[in-house]
């Protein structure tokens, strides 16, 4: 069997399993967080929650040192994309090109998602593979054409359009996974080496995924290690090597060109950087009293939240009430295209934490629902001068019939049933706004809460946890 | 001569006999249809799914209702998320018997389906009663798409003049309303009737226009063929949603009926209410389509004995 074949394989078995967790087929949450541990971009925003599951992240950050990046050429569900629409454009006759070798950039985009993760700032998910496709998934399925699915829009173009003539670009040139794994590959121990001999028959710059092979000789910052190139090639002059990198032979670089490439490299680090700060600096200006829409249970804070969010959108694929939506400039730039809750559209199931399962960053942290039904997300106002049994003689008590949390009760006033807030025991799920019957305005409206408390727990939840499931048996007869 | 008039009296008798009863049983025999049967059956002290079995019977049996080939639509109360033992969803035991014996009468399909207020998928897991439904061969199908309703006129009505309908409400040959009974904050009482809002797509109409008055006036759209109350176990106080198993009472108690007002009647004498004070009810009975005068109705009793 060949590489090329073993690859597809995997990255195809890889590529059903990112779909069934984008599609929110698995619900379990050990899967969810060992399979999202396995992204590190954009997994090590854990970082200072330090859960078991950070350690495959790391595996994963240090792996290349190991085994190059096999991650890129043999898992990414991107690359295959790419892949497939590179290979499908090759045999019908378009000509390729190698996408640009531009190491500096690499250290930017790096360096730049680097310390933005470690500042605490969420913008490299503007840039990061998996964030991408979570979110052109999502938009792309749950919302289709909106401002915030342009992203989606954007980012399947750059997979699906580019590379029908540079393939495999995106890992090449702007992927800060693939940057960091290109560095890291330079130094690994899996190596593929070239012989002196070359027949020049260019099978292998053909067959290359990221065609970074010239003359018989490999770009180490393009190779992506699928090592297809040692099956294809004729006369056997690609080798692979497994040994420490200090013991390999050294080429020699101290030349003016060699140096010329340490500043502008330098460079990029240095521009990382310092974007990085300036970007968390200049535009993550952001206080919880600022906030206006409602975020999903689990967020904690709003500048938490935003702090983490790498606008995935996968809580929006997942939610089986679909009451999250992506919004808009309503908290600046920083929210954009954060989810938010639309209680006009749908309510926050109470019996689901499956947002909270998902959710890549812990952005939505994970709470077990017994606790996240507590949760305090915005409080009901109930407005007395649109809601119907307070204007006129009418019986409505739609949104105590929907309230989980036993939040609103009814009094009878006048032989007429209308509805009471107890602020205490609301959680904010929005069941009584979207269960409103008042048009054009719902009488009843759900302010959100910037940072987010623990609701008192309803009286009758109580009870039913600590009694057993035992029935008195009437003997009546029939009373008609 | 003597002999001669004893004959002719036996004679005259004999045929006046014959033609003051023929027509009677002439008459007797043109009404049967109606009279045959009962006009509810109520059975106490069994589990669900004996209690239908013994109800349907006396009835006349599922095959009154159901004709081979046709599609069969068993509308239950699975709105909540809520374990059997809360009382807050009908009996799954109860519907999965009468998606049985449908399917025995000669159902083509037996459909099953409610709009659900809680979250859908959750509501029919935990009601059990999607296990039912995949276990005797009925299809589950989802409320939540609005592509799914049509827009029907309800002429007679006073208030729901108009109203998006799900189509397998619409499409279905034979309906058959299997509600819950329970005590509910907004109405008093829900039950038959009321367990039809479960088909609508727009409830909110419904609460914004007057309640009681729009529950009333959906049946109108399409008669209900056969209605069956489960009242195993009654959730007494904290209806619709209850949550707390203090709050269900075990009444062991079933009522089968083609009049779903009637009923309607005989359930809130079960919660302990009288039917007079159910405004719903009282419009209900307004518009015909059925009776809340128990005392008219010719109702047959059945208490089956617990086998231990």
């Amino acid at each position: 069997m060949s590489f090329k074949k073993i690859r597809y394989l995997t990255q195809f078995m890889f590529f059903l399993l990112t779909l069934a967790v984008f599609m929110g087929l698995i619900e379990n949450k050990i899967f969810h967080s060992v399979f999202h541990a396995l992204h590190i971009f954009p997994s090590l925003s854990q970082w200072d929650s330090l859960t078991p599951y950070f350690a495959i992240t790391i595996f994963m950050l240090i792996m290349p040192i190991f085994f190059g990046r096999i991650y890129c050429s043999f898992l990414c569900p991107a690359g295959l994309i790419q892949d497939v629409i590179g290979d499908i454009f090759h045999k019908l006759g378009i000509k390729q090109r190698t996408s640009p070798s531009l190491p500096w950039l690499s250290f930017f985009i790096i360096v730049l998602c680097l310390s933005l993760i470690f500042l605490h700032s969420s913008f490299y998910g503007y840039l990061d593979h998996y964030s991408q496709l979570g979110r052109s998934f999502s938009l792309l399925t749950v919302e289709g054409f909106s401002y915030s699915a342009l992203f989606g829009w954007i980012f399947l173009g750059l997979i699906v359009l580019v590379p029908i003539v540079y393939p495999r670009w995106f890992c090449t040139v702007l992927c800060p996974s693939g940057a960091l794994y290109s560095m890291l590959n330079k130094i690994s121990f899996l190596k593929i080496t070239e012989g002196e001999v070359c027949d020049a028959c260019s099978e292998c710059e053909v067959s290359c995924p990221s065609m970074c092979i010239h003359d018989g000789k490999i770009d180490t910052h393009q190779c992506i290690t699928c090592l297809q190139c040692t099956d294809e090639c004729n006369i056997g002059s690609f080798e692979i090597v497994f040994a420490s990198p200090w013991k390999r032979e050294k080429v020699v670089t101290k030349t003016s060109k060699g140096r010329r490439r340490f500043l502008i490299n330098g460079l990029g680090v240095f521009l990382g950087v310092g974007s990085g700060l300036q970007l968390k600096h200049f535009f993550f200006r952001f206080k919880n009293k600022q906030l206006t829409t409602i975020i999903p249970p689990g967020g904690n804070s709003a500048s938490e939240f935003f702090s983490k969010c790498s606008f995935c959108n996968l809580c929006l694929t997942v939610c089986p009430t679909h009451v999250i939506e992506s919004s808009l400039w309503e908290n600046g730039f920083v929210g954009f295209p954060k989810p938010k809750m639309n209680f006009d559209k749908s309510f926050c199931s109470y019996d689901c934490n499956l947002c909270l399962k998902v959710c890549p960053t812990q952005a939505i942290a994970y709470y077990p629902l017994k606790d996240k039904k507590l949760i305090k997300i915005g409080t009901a106002k109930l407005n007395k001068d649109l809601c119907i049994p307070y204007i006129k003689p009418q019986d409505c008590v739609a949104c105590a019939e929907h309230c989980p949390s036993k939040a609103i009760t009814i009094e009878i006033v006048n032989k007429i049933r209308r509805p009471v807030v107890d602020e205490e025991l609301c959680i904010g799920c929005g069941a009584c706004q979207y269960s409103c019957p008042t048009l054009p305005d719902k009488s009843i409206i759900v302010k959100t809460e910037p940072v987010h408390s623990i609701a008192k727990a309803p009286p009758l939840l109580q009870e039913f946890i600590q009694e057993p499931i035992k029935q008195m048996e009437s003997s009546e007869e029939f009373p008609f | 001569m003597r002999q001669h008039k004893l004959l002719a009296k036996i004679l005259t008798i004999l045929v006046l006999f014959f033609f003051t009863y023929t027509p009677l049983a002439v008459a007797a025999k043109k009404k049967s249809p109606k009279s045959k049967y009962p006009d509810l059956v109520a059975v106490k002290g069994g589990e669900p799914d004996k209690m239908f079995e013994t109800g349907i019977k006396a009835l006349g049996g599922m095959k009154r209702f159901i004709k081979k080939g046709q599609t069969v639509l068993v509308k239950p109360n699975m709105g909540w998320n809520r374990m059997p033992e809360l009382a807050s969803n009908t009996n799954p035991k109860l519907v999965g018997k009468i998606i049985q014996m449908a399917k025995k009468a000669g159902a083509k399909e037996v459909w099953v389906f409610d709009h659900a207020v809680n979250e859908e998928k959750a509501c029919w897991k935990n009601s059990g009663i999607e296990k039912e439904v995949k276990t005797y061969k009925g299809k589950l199908f989802t409320a939540e798409n609005k592509s799914d309703y049509r827009k029907v006129k309800i002429p007679k009505a006073k208030i729901l003049k108009e109203t998006l309908i799900h189509k397998r409400y619409l499409d279905a040959d034979v309906i058959i309303n299997v509600p819950i009974l329970k005590d509910h904050m907004g109405t008093r009482m829900t039950c038959a009737i009321k367990n039809l809002m479960g088909v609508v797509w727009d409830r909110r109409f419904y609460h914004r226009e007057g309640l009681h008055q729009t529950i009333a006036d959906f049946p109108l759209s399409k008669k209900v063929d056969l209605t069956v109350v489960d009242a195993y176990r009654v959730l007494m106080r904290h209806g619709p949603k209850g949550g707390s198993v203090k709050d269900v009472s075990l009444k062991k108690m079933q009522i089968l009926s083609t009049d779903m007002v009637l009923a309607d009647a005989a359930a809130a004498k079960i919660l302990g209410l009288k039917p007079k004070e159910l405004q719903d009810l009282v419009a209900a009975d307004a518009h015909g389509y059925g009776s809340m005068k128990l005392a008219k109705a010719n109702i047959k009793r059945i208490t089956l004995k617990d086998k231990k």
